[in-house]
């Protein structure tokens, strides 16, 4: 994806070291969004304008489109619904869609969603809420347990059917597990 | 209850513990095959009509199984890269009241980036039908979970069908639970 392949990685550099480079990321982006990415930053207009923009060109390939709403770690996001006489007309509607995030919004909102980490320090004020949460669905894991061993716990609690033990507690505070983008592996 | 009637059957999903995480094994596996870590046995019931397209259709035997029915379900299936996807349908009946999607990596620190999670599925009129939902940019650790609304009528002997794009691919893991009367 254009939008993954646009870090600054070296093979020696660490997580820490690393950073996106938004010029690379900008060259490989549609016009619309080269345009956004043009000063380095994405500010909150140009990502709702972008978020719209999507919404807009979803909505024009005959899908329905919800209202846009909030989501975690400042982000916008909408649903869509196709409804059509057979599933090959919906899957053709919603790979129009698929492309309607390239030309809109892949690359803007990966800047976006790097401005919007939680700092370091925000995401330990959060810790004891997603360790309360973990105990609460039945997790036996320490009240002193860091954000790495948190996320080893999660992904070795995993019950009969494949799923997390700790489903909700993921869906509840995503932007504790958000990591950057550079980090991708 | 169906009007075509309906027969139970006995699915007993196989699988193997990976330091310490169970992952599902397709139903297509050898029979001869050893397998540690039988877990979980699953009641689906089934319409005849219904369990004979299913099986013409592969259903029973791609993914691991069709999971249990009457619009409130769970499945699990192996996916790309390692990952188990998972989707959950709520609801009572044929009438769906909301989905859950799921994308595991059974390793600390792998990540999932940049999802979307849309359903498929025949509505009560006969219709095809999709719901696509969860979008978010960057990337989360390990699991990326996501729930939605639905609050529709969907026919009897179909299912609802998962695909999640995530990193710039579809996930080959496509779970499916069955919807009854």
């Amino acid at each position: 994806m254009a939008a993954l392949a646009a870090f600054g990685l070296t093979s020696c550099a660490t997580a820490a070291e690393q950073s996106l480079d938004v010029g690379a990321l900008a060259e490989s982006a549609s016009a619309f969004q080269a345009e956004i990415l043009q000063d380095g930053v994405v500010d909150p207009a140009e990502y709702e304008r972008a978020v719209l923009a999507k919404r807009q060109c979803v909505n024009d390939t005959g899908a329905t489109v919800s209202d846009v709403y909030p989501v975690a770690a400042r982000q916008l996001t909408f649903d869509w619904e196709v409804e059509a006489e057979t599933e090959e007309e919906v899957v053709a509607i919603n790979n129009e869609a698929a492309a309607c995030d390239e030309e809109f919004l892949s690359a803007v909102g990966v800047v976006w969603a790097e401005q919007n980490l939680l700092s370091t320090e925000d995401r330990e004020k959060l810790r004891p809420e997603v360790i309360s949460c973990l105990q609460e669905n039945g997790g036996q894991i320490s009240p002193g347990a860091t954000y790495d061993e948190i996320v080893k716990y999660v992904s070795e609690n995993i019950d009969a059917d494949g799923r997390e033990i700790t489903s909700s507690c993921l869906s509840e505070f995503p932007e504790y597990f958000m990591i950057s983008v550079t980090n991708a592996r | 209850m169906s009007p075509f009637g309906s027969i139970v059957i006995i699915i007993q999903e196989i699988g193997i513990r990976i330091n310490g995480c169970f992952q599902p094994i397709p139903l297509v596996a050898c029979e001869d095959q050893q397998m540690e870590g039988l877990m979980s046995t699953k009641r689906v019931k089934l319409g005849v009509r219904g369990l004979a397209a299913l099986a013409i259709a592969g259903a029973l035997t791609i993914g691991g199984a069709v999971a249990p029915a009457s619009a409130d379900g769970l499945n699990s299936v192996l996916g790309s890269n390692g990952t188990t996807v998972s989707l959950l349908v709520k609801g009572q009946s044929v009438n769906v009241s909301g989905l859950e999607a799921g994308v595991l990596y059974p390793y600390a620190f792998n990540t999932i980036c940049n999802a979307t999670a849309t359903a498929y599925g025949t509505r009560s009129t006969g219709a095809a039908w999709s719901k696509s939902w969860g979008t978010f940019s960057g990337c989360v650790p390990t699991s990326w979970v996501s729930v939605t609304n639905v609050g529709l009528p969907f026919k009897s002997g179909t299912t609802i069908r998962l695909q999640v794009r995530h990193d710039g691919f579809i996930n080959a893991g496509k779970p499916q639970v069955g919807i009854w009367a």
